[in-house]
């Protein structure tokens, strides 16, 4: 009956002058029957010590397992890059690809020494003068 | 009717006029063909100059001209010549300055006295008998064409003026020959595009000279170090020549170059009509050759002992390769 007039206090339906006597009766003697504070004196639902302890640890362990995988992921990827970078065949050293087209110009001016009277300052004597220029 | 024959008349005195314009155009050129001046050949010139080289005494000074890496270098010597003697020196503001060479049939001897040392070395080459040995060979062989020119004057001496073409007509050389005594009194070389790559000019001649006694003696400056060999240009490794060169082929020059900052040696050899050059330089592969099309010439390369060869040449490229192959 109690259950009826609470529903319809929620639906915020008006009691009847009985209903809401018999309601206010019912309190009363809820309230003598000394249930309330029974019920409020009880613990509130824990879990059990030992399930959250376990619980705690758990979770402690696999902290130590993440922190621990990371390193090693790590010290993997850094093995595996000493190996990319060491390992492995080196490339060939980049050598600069010279272009003898000069070649063709110094071959002529050769040439053309032929004319000069070969007693004189020939292509090594010149070269030389040349060289000592470069050095300046 | 009468304007018609008038027309008529008019048309036939036009084409009389024409016609008669058109034969006498040709008559002109017939007669200025007929009488220009033919180009003389030079070859019996040039004979009679190779007859008398070995016999040239003279003293002069001569300005010679020669293109080193594109930039054309002047120096002035001052040469006396006795037959297969010779002896060069260079004036005071000269980068030569102080130098000697001296020349005999078999050696030379260069005094560099900037490291107080006297390199002695085989005689280069006959010189000038070698160049007009070269330019008659050429002529003959229909390789070039050798004619006569206007008459010049080059140090105060009338000379004959002979120009050696190619067979498409461009200048190679231009030669001043001093006829009585058979002495190039100036010589030029010359490029594509005619340009002048090398040249020398005697300033002054003395056809008629006294020698001191001493005047064709070997340098020998006190405390200067003798040294028997080759300029090797202070270059790190040994300079490697071929062990079989073509018939008649001298080694007749010898120089240092840079390519791109790295040393390179050159050896030019010549039979006096042909060359061909051998470069050498450190390095794990020769340098390359571009797109550029040279007609004529063959290359060949070898790679030897750390180092890499370019043969270059207008000649066989069975030579260069045969000649690149004897280096050891």
């Amino acid at each position: 009956m109690m259950k009826e007039w609470i529903d319809k206090l929620a639906n915020e339906e008006a009691l009847s002058q009985a209903e809401q006597s018999q309601l206010n009766a019912a309190l009363a003697s809820q309230d003598e029957s000394g249930l309330p504070s029974m019920v409020g004196a009880l613990p509130r639902y824990d879990a059990p010590q030992g399930v959250a302890e376990g619980f705690e640890n758990s979770l402690r362990r696999r902290g130590v397992l993440r922190v621990a995988s990371g390193f090693g992921a790590f010290a993997a990827a850094s093995l595996a890059m000493f190996f990319v970078l060491n390992v492995q065949e080196s490339p060939a050293p980049v050598v600069e690809e010279l272009s003898a087209d000069s070649l063709f110009d110094w071959h002529q001016e050769a040439v053309a020494t032929s004319v000069l009277p070969g007693d004189g300052a020939n292509l090594a004597a010149f070269s030389q003068v040349a060289r000592d220029g470069d050095k300046k | 009717m009468a304007r018609t024959l008038q027309h008529f008349h008019k048309l036939h005195v036009t084409e009389t006029k024409s016609s008669l314009r058109f034969v006498s155009a040709l008559a002109i050129l017939s007669l200025l063909v007929a009488f220009a001046p033919a180009q003389e050949p030079a070859l019996p010139t040039l004979e009679v100059a190779i007859a008398k080289q070995p016999r040239l005494r003279y003293k002069g000074q001569r300005e010679v001209e020669v293109m080193v890496n594109g930039k054309l270098v002047k120096l002035v010597e001052y040469v006396s010549r006795d037959r297969d003697h010779s002896r060069i020196t260079y004036p005071a503001d000269s980068p030569r300055k102080g130098f000697i060479i001296v020349e005999d049939a078999r050696d030379r001897w260069e005094f560099n006295p900037e490291r107080n040392e006297v390199r002695k070395m085989p005689r280069r080459r006959g010189g000038t008998i070698m160049m007009l040995r070269g330019v008659e060979h050429s002529v003959r062989e229909g390789r070039m064409s050798a004619y006569l020119g206007t008459p010049d004057t080059v140090a105060g001496r009338k000379c004959a003026s002979v120009k050696v073409v190619d067979k498409r007509g461009n200048m190679l050389q231009r030669l001043c020959i001093d006829e009585p005594s058979g002495l190039v009194l100036r010589a030029e070389s010359f490029g594509p595009e005619s340009r002048k790559l090398a040249s020398y000019a005697f300033q002054k001649i003395d056809l008629t000279p006294t020698f001191s006694a001493t005047e064709f003696e070997p340098p020998r400056p006190p405390g200067a170090k003798i040294v028997d060999r080759p300029p090797d240009f202070g270059v790190n490794w040994k300079i490697k020549g071929p062990g079989w060169l073509p018939s008649n082929f001298k080694e007749v020059g010898r120089g240092f170059r840079r390519l791109e900052n790295r040393p390179v040696v050159m050896l030019h050899f010549s039979d006096g009509s042909k060359n061909f050059s051998i470069f050498q330089g450190r390095g794990p592969r020769p340098p390359k050759f571009g797109e550029e099309n040279r007609p004529g010439y063959k290359t060949a390369s070898r790679l030897f002992d750390g180092l890499w060869f370019i043969g270059l040449g207008r000649v066989e490229q069975s030579t260069l390769e045969r000649v690149l192959n004897s280096i050891k």
